[in-house]
């Protein structure tokens, strides 16, 4: 991967302004710094404040407002605050703790590798790139479940087998929507994916065929069984088993946990908007005139700017319907995953197979 | 039904059964006075004969009269329009002394939290009561002098005694 | 071949999983204990323990003055407060053998539908609580706060209202209650269409809530239930109809019964549907009794310090929004009440909960506990 790498690697060696003798490991440790830093994190505490602001304004009261001009500041208080909560009593770390944590910490940082942020903003674009995401996912849903299972508790038990379950039955479905987009794309590498899509809406592959309509439907919805959010988190319900798998975490656990069900969603949120809504394209008239000008950070910039819009508008619509449904249970979870997500998605690739065979098209850019 | 035939009729079932008959307060229902020991077969009848179908303990209040403790039973049919008040009593002996009175769980179910309920506050065991997966039998901490419902019964022994009269004499 | 007498059910059989839930726990309504038995996640065997709020409330109301004993009614069931005054209030002036006077009926039965109304909404926001909704539970309270304004405009207080008197009521309403009673009724009611629409009729919440832990009309009769839980099983009981007080006799309105909507008849979805269609009735009846409030005096006598209620006793039933709440009220002619015994309705809705909720998945238990509206004050005292 690092050998071929050397092409991507350009981008970001203009990016930081250093020269090409710098070994290739800090490159790559650089570049994932920046986007953790600057990316990740800054999309956590922004997405917080406006979770917190628009469901609060759905819910027909105040929100915060105390901590800086109209409660900005709350998600620093609420970092620093969980910051300064140590454990009461030094108790000796559980072993499955442990193994939780190291299993979480993987999953929170190997796939920012992968995530896709602009044309130029690409760590690794192989033909396996689209299927890493799902890495991240489904090792944070196995974290999830050795967390539940680790409490030696009725609650952690439920709350692990219920992930399991759900990350099982909604990962079919997913994938199987990602392989629609590829099939229409040609390709799972990133740059190919994003680049069969522009700007307008109408070239964006959830518009391209109908099936790719129904893979998108799909693939948000099994998205939310997979990430275990809310209307589908039977796994962590305060009301039966007060909390389940996050029930004993507090302070700086239950800030590492929370974040890392950010990172899934967020990242979740990413990948859904480069595949099926026209990713980070940008008016080719802008993108030709910056290219012209030498401007890659300045293009890199609008365009991580412009995926980031739509991907905030996309989880607010996510935390939307999770604030409109009461929860389902696991069972119906389930039963909808593998009943009605997984032969709609089978429909789908059927669909798009014959579609982008027969090379039916509406004038989009294949 | 009529007062007198209602005693006519348990008279009929137990001989001398019923203690005295007469009615409840200012309401005109019929209330009954009967030994406590025949409350299980009396309680049978009412519930199954076609004239009184009284299928529903309403409420089983204990209070303690005089230092007689009395055992009410509101039964109501769910069938009729049928109301009685069927009364049973005893006097204990001394203040922590339990009084002993027949259950009628068997035949009104929903007896069960009632009594529990008067088996702790007011020291009134209920004979052959039917297990239930309510339980509600651990309303106090562990009184060992008496029962908390009793006229009798000293706060003082407790170490904590009650406001008395709301702080206004 | 896996034997033909072997189902699904007996192959994955797995050994029974002991939990309990409480005292303290989000799904229970109040102090209590849940004993399960589970096999995977479906419960085999509750067991229910009560007892942890017991405060010694009837003793207490014994060991103070006859007007004290309004004070410790309300605190039957703190939520609805109204109820616990009301039938003490009626069982003295029984035995005292004085009526209120016609305009304080009318602003006890008032107070008794606004009540209703309350206690159906705060069971909404219980139910949508249990299957997290939390939108809709915001919606609720905020809309439960007017009534609560309303409780404040006429007696000072929101939930002890310490407003009923034997023989009356504490004050006069003030000038534009019924302005205000009506607009609340007018809101409540444009209000409840948008919470059909969002929640009644959601596709999650009728999964959640068809089919689920019916009760039978057996089962009612077994515990002896009443009130919405009995009437949605379809046992025809209610006391405004049964055993008029208040002046209901007078009024036009229906005692809904379940139909049945959720599949089974008497299932979660019914009974939460007919608190729906109570609250309807309520609002029906108070726009009937705001017209005719009659001139007239609030009070039938003072009632002071020295107040004394001749000897004798009586017991009195109405229906409050759990159920039949019935007081039964001894005095022996002193200072003091002789005994004050409650017959509450959760009792019985208490003594259910085992027999309904083997075969409940765990996830629905709290749902379960939520649709019974138990009160767990008025059932331990």
């Amino acid at each position: 991967m690092m050998t071929a790498s050397n092409s991507w690697m350009v981008s970001w060696w203009e990016g930081f302004g250093l020269s090409s003798d710098v070994p290739q490991w800090v490159f790559a440790l650089l570049a994932l710094l920046f986007t953790y830093c600057f990316v990740v994190v800054p999309a956590g505490a922004a997405l917080s404040f406006l979770d917190r602001k628009f469901s609060a304004d759905l819910q027909a009261r105040v929100g915060p407002n105390q901590a800086g001009p109209a409660g900005l500041f709350q998600p620093i208080a609420d970092l620093l605050k969980l910051l300064q909560k140590g454990s009461l009593t030094k108790r000796p770390q559980k072993a499955s703790e442990n193994i939780w944590l190291s299993v979480h910490s993987m999953a929170l940082y190997s796939t920012l590798a992968v995530m896709p942020l602009g044309s130029a903003a690409l760590l690794v674009d192989t033909e396996m790139s689209a299927f890493l995401p799902f890495w991240s996912a489904l090792v944070l849903a196995l974290g999830t479940m050795l967390l539940g299972l680790g409490q030696n508790s009725v609650p952690g038990w439920f709350g692990g087998i219920r992930i399991a379950a759900q990350t099982l039955a909604g990962s079919f479905p997913a994938l199987i929507a990602l392989i629609c987009v590829g099939v229409h794309a040609g390709s799972f590498r990133w740059s190919a994916l994003a680049g069969a899509q522009g700007f307008s809406p109408w070239s964006w592959a959830l518009f391209s065929n109908p099936f790719l309509t129904i893979a998108f439907l799909v693939f948000i919805m099994s998205g939310m069984i997979v990430m275990a959010s809310a209307p589908f988190d039977g796994g962590l319900a305060l009301t039966d088993i007060h909390g389940g798998v996050a029930s004993h975490l507090y302070g700086r656990r239950l800030g590492y946990y929370r974040f890392g069900r950010f990172y899934v969603f967020f990242l979740w949120s990413v990948i859904t908007v480069v595949l099926f809504l026209g990713g980070w394209a940008l008016p080719g008239r802008l993108v030709s005139l910056l290219r012209e000008g030498e401007a890659v950070r300045v293009l890199s910039f609008l365009e991580l700017s412009w995926l980031m819009a739509k991907t905030f508008l996309l989880m607010l619509f996510m935390i939307w319907v999770a604030r409109v449904n009461p929860r389902s249970r696991v069972d119906q979870i389930t039963d909808f995953a593998w009943k009605v997500l997984s032969p709609f998605s089978l429909f789908a690739l059927v669909g798009t197979s014959l579609w982008v065979g027969w090379g039916i098209g509406w004038g989009a850019p294949w | 039904m009529d007062k007198n035939q209602i005693v006519l009729k348990l008279n009929s079932i137990c001989s001398g059964t019923v203690l005295e008959a007469g009615e409840f307060g200012r309401s005109g229902v019929v209330s009954v006075w009967i030994e406590s020991k025949t409350v299980l077969q009396i309680a049978e009848c009412l519930k199954n004969d076609l004239e009184f179908q009284l299928d529903w303990l309403e409420n089983l209040s204990v209070v303690e009269l005089e230092e007689v403790v009395v055992v009410t039973y509101f039964l109501r049919s769910t069938t009729t329009p049928e109301t009685l008040v069927l009364r049973i009593s005893a006097l204990p002996g001394s203040k922590s002394e339990k009084i002993v009175f027949p259950s009628v769980s068997s035949i009104w179910p929903m007896a069960i939290p009632f009594e529990n309920e008067a088996e702790q506050l007011f020291g009134v065991t209920f004979i052959g009561k039917e297990s239930c997966e309510l339980n509600n039998k651990f309303l106090l901490p562990d009184l060992s002098h008496g029962f908390p419902l009793r006229k009798s019964f000293d706060f003082s022994s407790t170490g904590s005694a009650p406001i008395q009269n709301g702080g206004h004499s | 071949m896996i034997g033909s007498g072997l189902n699904s059910q007996t192959f994955f059989k797995t050994d029974l999983t002991t939990w309990e839930i409480g005292p303290y726990h989000s799904s229970l309504p109040g102090p209590m204990r849940l004993k399960l038995k589970l096999d995977g996640e479906i419960v085999v065997k509750c067991e229910v323990e009560t007892g942890f709020l017991h405060r010694g409330l009837e003793k207490a109301s014994e060991l103070h003055g006859w007007p004290s004993l309004v004070v410790y009614a309300d605190h039957l069931d703190p939520e609805v407060a109204v109820f616990g005054e009301l039938v003490t209030c009626l069982a003295v002036e029984e035995i005292s053998g004085i009526t209120a006077p016609p305009r304080a009926q009318v602003i006890r039965l008032l107070l008794a539908e606004l009540a209703r109304i309350s206690g159906h909404l705060a069971f909404m926001v219980r139910m949508a609580k249990a299957v997290g909704s939390e939108t809709v539970t915001h919606y609720v309270l905020r809309d439960r706060e007017k009534i609560l304004d309303l409780f404040e405009l006429v007696t000072g207080a929101r939930f002890s209202l310490n407003f009923l008197r034997f023989g009356g009521v504490r004050s006069d309403v003030t000038d534009g209650f019924i302005e205000r009673v009506l607009e609340v009724c007018e809101l409540i009611r444009v209000r409840m269409k948008e919470y059909n629409d969002i929640f009644t009729f959601n596709y999650s919440f009728l999964q959640r809530s068809s089919g689920v832990a019916p009760i039978s009309k057996d089962c009612v009769r077994f515990c002896g239930m009443s009130g919405p839980n009995a009437r949605a099983a379809g046992v025809a009981f209610d006391v405004r109809k049964d055993a008029p007080y208040l002046g209901y006799s007078n009024l036009d309105f229906i005692a809904p019964l379940g139909r049945g909507e959720g599949g089974v008849l008497g299932d979660v979805h019914d009974r939460f549907l007919i608190r729906l269609r109570e609250i309807n009735e309520s609002m029906e009846i108070l726009k009937q009794v705001v017209e005719r409030i009659p001139d007239g005096p609030f009070l039938h006598a003072p009632v002071g310090n020295d107040y004394k209620v001749p000897a004798g006793e009586a017991y009195v039933r109405i229906e409050s929004s759990r159920g039949l709440l019935g007081c039964h009220v001894v005095s022996d002619g002193k200072l003091k009440p002789g005994r004050v015994q409650y017959r509450v309705p959760s009792l019985a809705n208490l003594m259910a909960v085992p027999l309904i909720t083997p075969g409940v998945r765990v996830e629905d238990l709290p749902v379960v506990l939520a649709s019974l509206d138990l009160g767990i004050a008025e059932a331990d005292r």
